[in-house]
């Protein structure tokens, strides 16, 4: 289990993560003061207009049918891969986590270039499905495979015919890991802007990002970015509530003994073998192909090296900042809550999560809000827009730096310290010295993440600094869906690489990385 | 001289006291062994001790200066104390010698101090293995020459052996004492393991919900327990209810037999008797006192486990082997000294 020492936290470690957290928590907290500050009458007359109810009503209709339909393909496809001898099984193991690589907006770009005027709500739950279904499929799998199959033996003994016996142990077992999942997808899809823009769609993110657009009064932006922030913290409360759930499931110290695989019929076997078919289809070789075709298709103008490379530098290093500036606020939240357990720990560490809930739109709003009002001259500066991949993917740098925070007993910062270092010495010889690959590591996330963010970036860059995502963003507006391609493709790469380390430590067995990623 | 001194010391983790009005003297050169049940305070003393939590009350002297007061707190890395913890406690990422130089990286003669100390702790072929090569004893054994190498006034380990095997442990607790002895070095050991206690220790403090409820040698606490207490942290005791009859004998179910009468007591009066298991024997005999109840073979002995006439439960030690049938009729013996108190 974890080691904590148990006495109380330094003051210089607690106020400097207090501080950090303070930090992480502005784009919230300017948000609320906007609202707060628009007036009552305004805020009544937003909350009571039809319009305002029709975009809940879009976006909480989209996150439902979204995360029915995944949890339709997920059960099968688990309960496939993890019960039954099904041909090229490991194949399809890699291939499932895939669709994660996929940027929303990347795949909505696909499919518009190869059907031209697809649009609307039943074309952006179809792609979204396509691209968070393994967010339910991920956890499910874990949970199907770690589920103690002597339950079902036990169920069996008592007289179950077999189905009956798994809805009534290995299941119920399932159920949490479903639910965190599907609380998961929700999230994505009510964060989502790249898809549900492209395809035009009035979901919350799209309106107000036009109605900070349409810019004579962001009241209406800033209220419904509140409204969507509310949305998105009941989402993840529910899902802690769900994740603890299905970690207790498997908090058991013996080794479960796993399922023996099915025998297919060679006609299931077809049949199973087509449902893996079909999946990859939709999710990954009709976006790949689309944009192949567009790439072999080539621009009307040749490709302009130069601006693709330089798209590429502006992403890379705004990326990169960001990175960095989420590891410094992560670490000395992450080195108290590695090692203190109280309240004013905990509450710190909370409040630091708060990216979570706050999409990209939102934390691009609040920005500019407060550097048009505080600091003008930081608006659409490259600072502030790392400033706000820190705070957005913040959550990914911590959880990294705690996890190897914690793996180090706290004994070795205390041998050091007898041994004549002062605490902030001790801990760079032990805990620091030992931990950083793993927070390095947090912090290449943060970076790779960045590098494909979309609605932030657009509302904070500097004018004419563009990125990959943005590159990609106005030319499919403009539907030059050639000159789209190679900043697809660059995206894709991009996006694959943490995808790919994921699903390697998913087939290695990691439980934990992929509920964070 | 005295190597450390604590006077009327609580200590804790900011609310309420976890230890109390702990008060102790050891001598230069000596190992203590603190022994305690889990919850007991043991670990929050070493703390205490080590630098790691202040004094609420009270102080601790080393070397007649004062470290922790409620006033005063020298830090950790001020206090020239050696620290030994669980496993798992060398650094991973270094290797033996580089954990054994790590806290006299400056020192220009550390190369030598490093063969010195390699030599001592028996690890000369080691000296640029990874700890995870190690097995657990090697492991505590450049553990304990880490923080030996500075030369500390003062060693402290919390529960070094608890991650061997019973076969390792006795050759641990052996080379550690050794290791200590040849570098005459002062020694604080925290654990929960009587016989570890008894047989490693020159010095014995027995803790009980954060108190020190006896502190002496080895013998002194086993021979003549102040408390009934005390002798059951020390291995398991008989208390019989007993009447003193004479200045060195007391009368109980059992019969009349020798004891030490403990403090002030006067003929006549009531109290228990304590008797170790090993002190009791078992015969077969036409006038029974009691009847044998169940029996537990332990290898190198046996507990067998008897009813007194009156309802009254004991346990016997035999090491020698005998078939007990429980329900069997038998007398019970007293064979040694039993202590007598109010």
């Amino acid at each position: 289990m974890i080691k904590r020492t148990s006495h109380r936290a330094p003051p210089l470690l607690l106020w400097g993560a207090a501080l950090c957290a303070a930090i992480a928590a502005i784009p919230l907290v300017y948000l609320v003061i906007r609202i707060g500050g628009a007036g009552a009458a305004d805020i009544w007359a937003i909350l009571t207009r039809l319009r305002t109810w029709e975009t809940v009503a879009t976006s909480v209709g989209l996150a439902t049918v979204v995360v029915i339909a995944c949890l339709l393909i997920s059960y099968p496809t688990a309960l496939l891969l993890t019960r039954t001898k099904l041909p090229l099984r490991r194949l399809w193991f890699t291939t499932v986590a895939l669709p994660l690589a996929v940027p929303s907006y990347v795949a909505a770009y696909a499919w518009v270039a190869l059907i031209p005027g697809m649009n609307g709500f039943w074309a952006a739950a179809l792609i979204l499905t396509m691209v968070s279904f393994p967010y339910v499929l991920l956890p499910l799998l874990i949970s199907l495979r770690s589920a103690d199959i002597g339950l079902e033996q036990v169920a069996r003994s008592l007289g179950n015919k077999p189905v009956a016996a798994f809805f009534a142990t290995t299941f119920r077992q399932s159920v949490p890991a479903a639910a965190a999942g599907s609380l998961l997808v929700a999230l994505y899809v009510l964060s989502d802007f790249g898809a549900v823009a492209l395809l035009r769609v009035d979901a919350f993110t799209r309106v107000i990002y036009t109605s900070y657009r349409a810019s004579f009064d962001r009241t209406n932006a800033a209220v419904l970015a509140g409204m969507l922030v509310l949305l998105a913290v009941i989402l993840i409360s529910l899902e802690r509530k769900a994740r603890g759930r299905s970690l207790r499931f498997r908090a058991d110290k013996g080794v479960a003994s796993s399922p023996l695989p099915k025998a297919l019929t060679p006609a299931l076997s077809a049949l199973s073998s087509l449902w893996f078919v079909a999946i990859a289809t939709i999710s990954l070789a009709i976006p790949v192909i689309s944009l192949l075709i567009r790439l072999g298709e080539g621009t009307r103008r040749p490709l302009d090296w130069a601006e693709l490379l330089g798209a590429v530098a502006n992403t890379a290093w705004v990326s990169a900042l960001g990175a960095v500036i989420a590891v410094l606020l992560a670490l000395p939240i992450a080195a108290l809550a590695s090692r203190f357990r109280s309240r004013s720990a905990s509450t710190i560490e909370s409040v630091s999560y708060s990216g979570l809930a706050l999409p990209g739109v939102v934390i691009g709003l609040s920005l500019v809000f407060l550097s048009i009002n505080t600091v003008p001259f930081l608006y659409q500066s490259f600072v502030l827009l790392a400033f706000a991949y820190a705070v957005l993917f913040l959550p990914k740098s911590l959880g990294a730096s705690r996890t190897a925070l914690e793996n180090v007993p706290p004994a070795l910062g205390q041998v050091a310290q007898t041994l004549g270092y002062k605490p902030l010495r001790a801990w760079l010889y032990t805990s620091g010295r030992i931990s950083w690959p793993g927070i390095a590591a947090g912090g290449l996330l943060v970076m790779l993440t960045a590098m494909k963010e979309l609605p932030a970036t657009l509302m904070l860059r500097p004018t004419g600094f563009d990125t990959l995502a943005t590159e990609l963003w106005s030319r499919t507006e403009l539907a030059a869906f050639g000159a789209a391609a190679p900043y697809a493709l660059a995206l894709i790469v991009l996006a694959a690489i943490p995808s790919f380390a994921l699903s390697r430590g998913f087939l290695t067995n990691s439980k934990e990385t992929m509920v964070n990623a | 001289m005295k190597a450390i001194s604590i006077r009327d010391l609580s200590s804790g983790y900011g609310g309420d006291p976890v230890i109390r009005d702990i008060s102790f003297d050891l001598e230069e050169k000596e190992l203590l062994a603190i022994l305690g049940p889990s919850g007991s305070g043991k670990t929050t003393l070493l703390k205490t001790i080590a630098g790691f939590l202040p004094a609420q009350s009270g102080l601790i002297k080393l070397d007649s200066q004062v470290v922790s007061s409620p006033q005063k707190i020298v830090p950790p890395e001020k206090r020239n104390i050696g620290l030994v913890p669980q496993e798992g406690s060398l650094f991973p990422h270094l290797d033996v010698s580089a954990n054994i130089s790590f806290g006299i990286r400056r020192n220009p003669k550390k190369t030598q101090r490093v063969a010195e100390l390699l030599e001592i702790i028996d690890m000369k072929e080691y000296a640029h293995a990874r700890p995870q090569e190690l097995s657990g004893g090697q492991q505590q054994r450049v553990a304990l020459a880490r923080a030996l190498a500075p030369t500390p006034k003062l060693i402290l380990l919390d529960e070094p052996f608890t991650a061997m095997d019973t076969s390792l442990r006795a050759q641990m607790r052996r080379d550690i004492r050794n290791i200590l002895t040849l570098t005459a070095t002062t020694a604080i050991m925290v654990t929960h393991d009587q016989e570890e206690a008894l047989a490693t220790a020159d010095q014995l403090a027995i803790m009980q919900d954060g108190r020190l409820i006896a502190f002496g040698t080895p013998h002194e606490l086993y021979e003549k327990p102040a408390s009934q207490d005390v002798a059951s942290s020390l291995g398991e005791v008989n208390a019989i209810p007993a009447t003193v009859e004479s200045e060195h004998s007391v009368n109980t179910e059992l019969g009349t037999f020798v004891a030490r009468i403990m403090g002030d007591a006067v003929l006549g009066q009531h109290g228990i008797v304590l008797v170790r298991p090993e002190a009791l024997t078992i015969e077969e005999t036409d006038s029974p006192n009691a009847k044998i109840t169940g029996s537990v073979f332990h290898g190198h002995d046996s507990t067998v486990t008897v009813s007194t006439n009156s309802g009254m439960v004991l346990k016997v030690r035999e090491s020698q082997q005998h078939d007990r049938v429980p329900g069997t009729l038998c007398a019970v013996k007293v064979l040694r000294e039993g202590i007598f108190l109010k």
